[in-house]
């Protein structure tokens, strides 16, 4: 009986205990797999990794997952250039217009760098001047496609009843995609890792800009802002042409002088298969017979050719 | 410091009292095993006095002249001895138990009258002595169905009393040898949707309860995983009960909204120890394997194809004729695929062990399952074993009122895939063997795998790689029942669980060599890679339960349960890859350390709960009971995170009402039960769409983010903006119900009506609004988004007997229908729409051309309406309706088609006959209308046989358009999604037929054999579809491709013995 009273009391304390003793609350879980936003920009590091991310998303992302507009031109026969080739380019068909998702990542280095207080001046000044750099490769990128741009330089409120925005008439998309060229130059170091933009990226992107905005404004001052940022970069850059040009696309000429902004890929994370270009350059991947493929009969010895079915 | 150190002598402290109540604990543990066999075989030997104290039993020991020593047998109504039958003199507590062969010995004293024989589940009886010394009895089974024990959340309740929606399968309804408990409920009980897509080892069915999503498993009173419960050994199972209502749902809050699946685990039984052992063998077979092709076949129709085209033939006539007499095989084979990689059937084996036994003080039941399942393939190297264990250890202390429960219980499953360059997994080797073309060699002329890409016995060689997963787990629940002495009819409960998980996965995909013909050099392949991941993780469930019963003056009854409920879940993992391997050897050790790379995550979640029940009946005959749950989430921001939930519900038994005597006593109605509940349910987490912390902003990392100076550097991404009204879907749930037996209890039913709504979706105005410029999506908010489901559901069950003929047949029948009242996610124009929007429509397979068969004729190809995509059209494409007649078929042509993909009916009807030793079971097994879409394989290829059925000037009935070089040749008019190639894959199976017989009946001179049953049974031997006509694709695959390993038909040979 005894034993039993104890036994009684035992369980009833271990009852307690653990009723007890775990957890003030045990609903207070927290997240393993994420960063606040404090942390994200509370050093030049941290806010560095999310400026990455936009590097990722817009320098890679943009400019160098496909053979550019070229797949829309005669030049090579792409499977995303088709439409074009079949003259099947309808109303509905949208070459990339939705790219805010870039632009909020620029406008949130902007306004959290702004609002950072535990950042330098400089960090401040470097990265906002990154982000505008980042935002003039984005609006670049769809001025080329669509003449006009829709101007977005702040976070939207989630309050906004309305998200509609205006088109930029041309003047207004190239004059503000050359201020931000501009305010970029004036932030951004002279030198930088290889894979991230300097100032003298920056006066590139401005070269790139000024002759589309000369060509389609009629404006003939943006020829001479042109030279000018050219002259720059070939008198303070330091920045010379390669001999080897094969070498700029592959491991030699990997820091080539030639090179004033290049993304780069690892073989942690580019494996044949991302290799799309050299896969949708290759013409007849589709129905369009322009002369009887070459079928081959015998499977066992097609050795990667098509085979006849 | 101070602190410091007090806080160490209390953690000391602490420890050592959990030391010490560990050692307690096992030294209770321990003494209950032995106590239970000390007092086994005490009661064989000789005799004991029920609920006895130790004083009580010397009593009875010592020889008494006043005594009369009665003997006799206890037997069964078939005949058979029963042991462990308490033998009581009447009106005192001296009494023994009948031993193995039902024979007991009793001292009866003077002036006693008559003995009382009792055995759970039999119906006592009371047997005068008048001066006999030897008393046979014949005991009868109870009819107890509505007495029967129905595990309800936190509790337990019969089927009289309880006033909510609940099915139940009994456990010897659980004895088809199939590999999952998922797999035996099809068909056995309503508003259960079971529905496979393949089979394979390691597939699981997909289970739902009136058409929700994944219910919430509940065993052994702790919530588990839908996983935890198609793992059990069903031999285990000792009730299995299904919540379909708010009623039976509301003390799991918001959880609740899918159902629930309350299960407990057998625990020890008084007795002599019982020895349960069971083996099965099982040959498994595709139900159905569609014949392929030889290359004959498929050049000469590949030829006709380009012919039909204008085009010259792929093939010519010499090349034609060689695949035709095979005169140069290893240039122009004939390669049958399916005979070079299949075995006529695959093996599952299966083993089971129980011991159970112990005394009225100390009960124990063990058991041990091991299942060993294969494949097809001809190589062994595609399985799955799992071995379930289990020990439960229950401990009386009726002098303080205390049964202590220990129950340990765990699995441990590895599945083995083979994994090479080509992929891994089913949908990879299955599709490969159905994709590979009869012109393709397998071997080369010196016997080795020949150079094709996708060679299917490559990928199952056994020098090819692996995808080896192993999941372990081991549950402890210490269950402390204390029925409180000094206040009658109060129980307290403490349940607390503890559980480990371990999962190891190692992925090696190396791949066999492969050679050109002549040669004995293989070729190239990708460098191998091994990946594996490590996880391991605990959580732990406390429950503190309160319940009171009492009867006031025998009319008015009471129950009130009141608790408090946490869990905690911790888990984290590891995992590591190495790439390019140079030396074969599947260690990481011999991988190149450069471009390594490994990862790890860790994850934990809580819940809390207050919950509660009342249920007061008047009389046995008006009843009425509610509960709630006040849950707390973690999914949920800190002042969101507490809801309540609830149900009320009401019962009348009309047949005990006095004006239905006269159909009582002429057995027109035996019984007859109203029910209605109505109860307000929730459902979280991923039912509610929400993802783990949501609720917090943050941003997600990535190691790999940018390669900056050729090394890689860390980046931020933001995450989804934070949404101010994360909660939980709401759910109200009504439900109606009438129970019903009749013709003197043989005949007894149920019909069930639902209907329920769930409101409070969360919806994100991006869905419907255009807020691209935002750049990212607008936080969900609190929608009017209404969906509703109801449905109805009827059992009817019949059971008699002619002569020793026992005879059962039975039948369920469930049915739901969905529809969005308001669908969150649908933009205005789709809302605008009658044709193709969501809203207001019930169950539709999608949006779609109509189709009006093929074209006839050059003029009808002329003068119809034609897709605006297509060209080259001739009789024999398929013609689409012009549904809105504006003389083009568009987009806007399209509407909704067809019936939804998974089944809104299912069924079941079942015949059980039992005629002495032998018995027969059978269950037939459906479902209503559902639409199959075939892939683009089934549709378009020339792959199998039933496929030559295809459109020509003769042949106008054909299944297939005519035939084509290329499904692109005509602008892919034959692929435009349409109901010409929806096929109802509605089905009847004969899910299971059994045919056993007890040896027991001859093995008289073995008295120790309480059991010796062989059973033959069948699985899937017949299965009626459209499917199966039309495609020759069983109903429930997983592939519309049939790249997916297909759904079994088994033969199984199953021999249970019990000592």
């Amino acid at each position: 009986m005894k034993i039993y009273i104890r036994i009684l009391i035992v369980s009833a304390a271990i009852s307690i205990f653990i009723g007890l003793s775990c957890k003030k609350n045990i609903l207070d879980t927290q997240p393993f797999d994420k960063f606040t936003e404090s942390t994200v920009w509370s050093t030049r590091a941290n806010a560095d990794a999310f400026v990455y991310n936009a590097y990722n998303n817009i320098v890679a992302g943009l400019y160098a997952s496909n053979i550019e507009l070229d797949c829309y031109t005669n030049n090579s026969i792409d499977n995303a250039g088709t439409a074009v080739t079949r003259e099947e380019i309808t109303r509905d068909f949208d070459i990339g217009f939705n790219k805010f998702a870039s632009i909020r990542r620029c406008n949130l280095i902007i306004q959290e760098v702004t609002l950072s207080k535990t950042l330098t001046d400089l960090d401040k000044t470097q990265l906002i001047a990154e982000a505008k750099f980042l935002r003039a490769m984005t609006n670049f990128w769809l001025a080329k496609r669509f003449g006009r741009i829709v101007w977005v330089d702040h976070m939207i409120s989630t309050d906004t009843t309305d998200f509609s925005l205006p088109l930029e008439t041309v003047s207004s998309t190239w004059a503000k995609i050359m201020q931000d060229c501009d305010d970029a130059i004036a932030g951004l170091p002279a030198t930088s890792l290889a894979g991230r933009a300097n100032k003298y990226s920056a006066f590139a992107l401005k070269t790139f800009v000024g002759l589309q905005a000369g060509a389609y404004t009629t404006d003939p001052t943006y020829f001479q802002k042109v030279v000018d940022a050219a002259d720059s970069i070939i008198n303070k850059g330091g920045y010379s042409l390669d001999a080897n040009y094969e070498g700029l696309f592959n491991e030699q000429g990997r820091y080539s002088k030639e090179l004033i902004l290049a993304t780069y890929k690892s073989a942690v994370n580019y494996v044949i298969s991302s290799a799309n270009d050299a896969q949708t350059v290759v013409p007849n991947t589709n129905n369009d017979i322009l002369k009887s493929p070459v079928l081959c009969n015998v499977p066992s010895t097609c050795n990667g050719k098509r085979a006849g079915i | 410091m101070k602190r410091n150190k007090s806080f160490k002598e209390l953690f000391y402290r602490s420890l050592k009292k959990t030391l010490k109540i560990t050692r307690n604990a096992f030294i209770l543990l321990f003494l209950g095993v032995l106590q239970a066999h000390a007092t086994d075989t005490y009661s064989q030997k000789t005799r004991l006095s029920s609920n006895s104290s130790d004083a009580k039993l010397t009593d009875v020991m010592s020889p008494d002249p006043q005594q009369k020593q009665i003997t006799g047998t206890v037997t069964g109504t078939d005949g058979t001895p029963m042991p462990g039958v308490n033998v009581v003199v009447t009106g005192t507590n001296q009494g023994t138990i009948t031993d193995i062969a039902g024979k007991y010995s009793i001292d009866v004293p003077q002036g006693s009258n008559s003995l009382t024989f009792s055995f759970i589940g039999y119906i006592s009886q009371e047997i005068p002595l008048a001066g006999k010394t030897i008393i046979n009895v014949t005991i009868k089974e109870q009819t107890k169905e509505l007495e029967e024990v129905v595990v309800v959340g936190y509790g337990s309740t019969t089927k009289r009393v309880t006033t909510s929606s609940i099915s139940t399968i009994n456990s010897d309804q659980l004895k088809i040898p199939v590999p999952t408990v998922g797999d035996e409920l099809a068909g056995k009980a309503t508003g259960v949707f079971v529905s496979s897509s393949g089979g394979g080892p390691g597939k699981k069915p997909t289970i739902t309860i009136r058409g929700g999503s994944t219910p919430l498993v509940v065993i052994d009173g702790i919530v588990s995983t839908i996983t935890d419960l198609e793992n059990l050994n069903p031999d285990d199972i000792e009730n299995f009960s299904v919540l379909k209502d708010a009623e039976g749902a509301a003390v799991y809050g918001a959880r609740a909204g899918n159902g629930i699946i309350a299960i407990t685990t057998k625990r020890g039984t008084s007795g002599t120890m019982k020895i349960n052992y069971e083996y099965s063998y099982t040959l498994t077979q595709p139900t159905i394997l569609p014949k392929k092709f030889g290359s004959y076949d498929r050049v000469t129709i590949a030829n006709q194809a380009r012919l039909n085209d204008g085009q010259a033939p792929a093939y010519a006539d010499s090349i034609v004729t060689k695949y035709q007499n095979q005169s140069d095989p290893f240039n122009y084979p004939n390669t049958d695929w399916q005979k070079a990689c299949l075995n006529t059937f695959a093996p599952v084996g299966r083993h089971s062990l129980s011991i159970n036994g112990g005394s009225e003080k100390s009960k124990y039941y063990a058991s041990v399952s091991y299942l060993d399942q294969g494949t097809l393939y001809k190589f062994n190297t595609n399985w799955l074993k799992r071995y379930n264990y289990k020990l439960s250890l229950t401990n009386n202390f009726d002098k303080i009122g205390l049964v202590a429960n220990v129950n340990l219980y765990g699995t441990i499953e590895t599945v083995r895939i083979p994994s090479c360059q080509y992929g891994s997994g089913y949908y990879f080797t299955w599709g490969h063997i159905q994709n590979s073309a009869p012109m393709e060699i397998a071997y080369t002329d010196l016997g080795l795998y020949s150079q094709k890409g996708d060679h299917p016995l490559v990928e199952i060689d056994p020098t090819s790689g692996y995808n080896l997963t192993q999941a372990r787990n081991v549950n402890g629940i210490l269950d402390l029942d204390w029925s409180v002495p000094w206040v009658k009819g109060l129980q307290i409960k403490a349940i607390n669980q503890l559980r480990g998980d371990n999962n190891w996965q190692k992925t090696w995909n190396a791949t066999a060599n492969q050679y050109p013909l002549h040669s004995t050099t293989p070729i190239t392949h990708t460098a191998p890679q091994l990946y594996a991941l490590s996880g391991q993780g605990y959580s732990y469930t406390n429950q503190f339960l309160g319940e009171y019963n009492k009867v006031i003056s025998t009319d008015h009854t009471i129950y009130a349960l009141f608790g408090y409920e946490r869990s905690y879940g911790y888990s984290e993992s590891i995992n590591a890859t190495r790439i390019g391997y140079i030396l074969i050897y599947d260690q990481f050790i011999a991988g190149p350390t450069i471009n390594a790379t490994n990862g790890g995550t860790a994850a934990e979640n809580a819940r809390a709960g207050y919950l509660g029940r009342f249920r007061y009946d008047y009389k046995s005959k008006y009843f009425i009971e509610g509960s709630f749950r006040r849950d707390g989430s973690d999914w949920f921001p800190p002042n969101k995170r507490w809801g309540t939930f609830w149900s009320g519900s009401a019962g009348w038994i009309v047949s005990s009402e006095t004006f239905m005597k006269s159909l009582y006593d002429r057995n027109i109605i035996n019984y007859l039960k109203l029910r209605a509940s109505y109860g307000v349910v929730g459902l979280d987490g991923g039912d509610a769409g929400i993802s783990r912390f949501q609720y917090l902003p943050g941003y997600s990392v990535s190691q790999t983010g940018y390669l900056i100076n050729n090394s890689f550097v860390p980046s931020f991404t933001e995450g989804p903006l934070v949404s101010p009204d994360l909660t939980w879907y709401t759910q109200k749930s009504r439900n109606f119900g009438v129970d019903f037996t009749s013709l003197n209890s043989r005949i007894s039913g149920s019909f069930d009506y639902f209907f329920m709504e769930t409101t409070g979706m969360l919806a994100s105005l991006s869905g419907t609004l255009y807020t691209d410029p935002l750049g990212t999506s607008l936080p969900s908010r609190k929608s009017d988004g209404n969906l509703r489901r109801a449905g109805y559901e009827i059992t009817l069950n019949y059971k008699n007997n002619i002569g020793d003929l026992q005879y059962t047949i039975g039948g369920n029948f469930s049915r739901f229908m969905q529809m969005w009242k308001m669908n969150p996610n649908e933009d205005q124009a789709t809302l605008k729409n009658p044709y193709t929007r969501t809203t207001y429509q019930t169950d539709y397979y999608g949006i779609g051309y109509h189709s009006l068969g093929y074209y006839t004729s050059a003029d009808d190809v002329l003068n119809s309406p034609k897709l605006v995509t297509s060209t080259n059209l001739v009789p024999g494409d398929i013609k689409y309706d012009d549904t809105n007649g504006d003389g083009r078929i568009d987009a806007s042509d399209q509407r909704r088609i067809g019936v939804d993909a998974t089944p809104r009916i299912i069924y079941g009807v079942n015949l059980d006959l039992r005629y002495k030793g032998w018995f027969l079971s059978t269950l037939a097994q459906g479902s209503g209308n559902r639409d199959i879409y075939p892939g683009d394989v089934v549709q378009t290829g020339q792959t199998y046989t039933f496929q030559r059925d295809y459109w020509t000037p003769t042949n106008t009935n054909a299944i297939y358009p005519r035939l084509m070089s290329s499904p692109t040749y005509n602008g892919s008019n034959n692929t435009a999604t349409s109901d010409f190639w929806l096929v109802n894959g509605r089905y009847l199976r004969l899910k299971s037929l059994q045919i056993g017989y007890d040896f027991k009946q001859l093995l008289t001179n073995l008295p120790f054999v309480s059991e010796c049953t062989v059973i033959l049974s069948g699985i899937n031997l017949v299965t009626v579809s459209e499917s199966l006509r039309r495609y020759r694709m069983d109903p429930e695959v997983g592939s519309n491709n049939n790249y997916d390993y297909p759904p079994d038909r088994a033969y199984s040979f199953t021999i249970r013995v019990g000592f």
